[in-house]
């Protein structure tokens, strides 16, 4: 690895200068949020269970369909903790965590990275729309929840 | 002095559960993530949950990593991936297509940018290990241009003639510093024993 010019009293001033200057443009947020993930190493996850789904025949029944349009898909998910309402459309996932609270919702649908949202005030969140077999993890405040596997996250009915 | 850490040194002691050497990598490592974040021209509030995506991802695969001395490396790639999808995902118009998302990542020029990364990671850790008068002195000898030595000796209550030798004093230990040398010699870097 060449250090050409570090010899020079000027230029490695100006490396160093331009070097410090790189770490304080980083925002605090984004240096104190990682530091905070080592607490997520050994936390296990409570199982958030499916507890309606509008594709199923139960659930169809329950909803209109707006006429020419399929409905988008709507899922509700129970925990002791927290309960998660997500709609699933081309779009992509919008979903609420009630009761609202400071948290990240993540989605595995095989993707690497993982996309990883905060939720608003309000506990809204949005991701992008998923490739297929998914399932959610919400982190909060010390604890996490994760959804049982979802078949077929792309908006459009189960076809079993 | 206290021991300086390499990157090595200092995933071996996260995967221990070592808090403070999890948050020394973050400190080191995330003008990487920020940098990657910010040549996709992504928002702050967009760039933030990339960066924790990246971070959480890393602490899940602690130990399994390969090679640990590349982590800078397999952080700008993880960060890519995350930004190339998140800009994907706003720009509606351009339909997906499976491209390869880092091929910026592996360029000479990428390689490059790299090697930048790394030492400005050496010379920030060195900076952070001198003492607290040579990291004032050399701090007001920044601006550009730099302060008269009249000026710079008048704030720092120092004689006028001493600057000049201070100034290069410093900067000697700068260049003798552990992290710098590992930077010249990697084999000269690991701590003994």
């Amino acid at each position: 690895m060449t250090t050409s010019g570090w010899d020079d009293d000027e230029r490695l001033l100006a490396e160093l200068d331009a070097a410090l200057r790189a770490r304080a443009a980083v925002p605090d947020e984004l240096v104190q949020t990682g530091k905070e993930m080592f607490g997520w190493r050994l936390i296990d996850a409570e199982l958030a269970a499916l507890t309606f789904d509008s594709t199923s025949a139960e659930g169809s029944r329950t909803l209109a369909t707006v006429r020419g349009q399929a409905p988008p898909r709507a899922l509700s998910f129970h925990s002791d903790r927290l309960n998660i309402e997500v709609e699933i459309s081309g779009d992509g996932l919008r979903g609420q965590i009630i009761p609202p609270r400071r948290a990240t919702v993540e989605v595995d649908d095989g993707t690497d990275p993982r996309p990883r949202v905060r939720c608003d005030s309000d506990g809204w969140f949005s991701l992008p729309p998923t490739a297929g077999r998914f399932r959610m993890t919400v982190r909060a405040d010390g604890f996490a929840v994760r959804t049982e596997w979802i078949r077929d996250g792309t908006g459009s009915p189960a076809t079993e | 002095m206290a021991d300086v850490p390499t990157v090595t040194e200092l995933v071996e002691r996260a995967r221990d559960g070592d808090r403070a050497a999890w948050d020394e990598i973050v400190e080191r490592y995330s003008v990487v993530v920020w940098s990657v974040c910010r040549r996709y021209r992504l928002s702050d509030a967009d760039s933030a949950d990339i960066g924790g995506s990246v971070w959480l991802r890393l602490v899940e695969n602690l130990d399994s990593l390969r090679e640990p001395a590349a982590l800078p490396g397999w952080l700008a790639t993880t960060t890519a991936r995350a930004c190339a999808r998140q800009y994907r995902n706003a720009k509606r118009q351009i339909p997906f297509q499976d491209v390869d998302l880092v091929a910026d990542q592996v360029s000479p020029a990428a390689d490059e940018w790299l090697l930048t990364m790394e030492r400005q990671v050496a010379l920030r850790t060195a900076f952070a290990e001198l003492s607290d008068r040579c990291r004032q002195i050399l701090s007001m000898l920044f601006s550009d241009p730099a302060p008269a030595y009249a000026d710079a000796g008048a704030a720092l209550g120092m004689p006028v003639g001493s600057i000049g030798p201070t100034r290069r004093r410093c900067l000697q230990t700068l260049r003798s510093s552990r992290a710098i040398r590992a930077l010249l010699d990697p084999a000269s870097g690991r701590s003994t024993g």
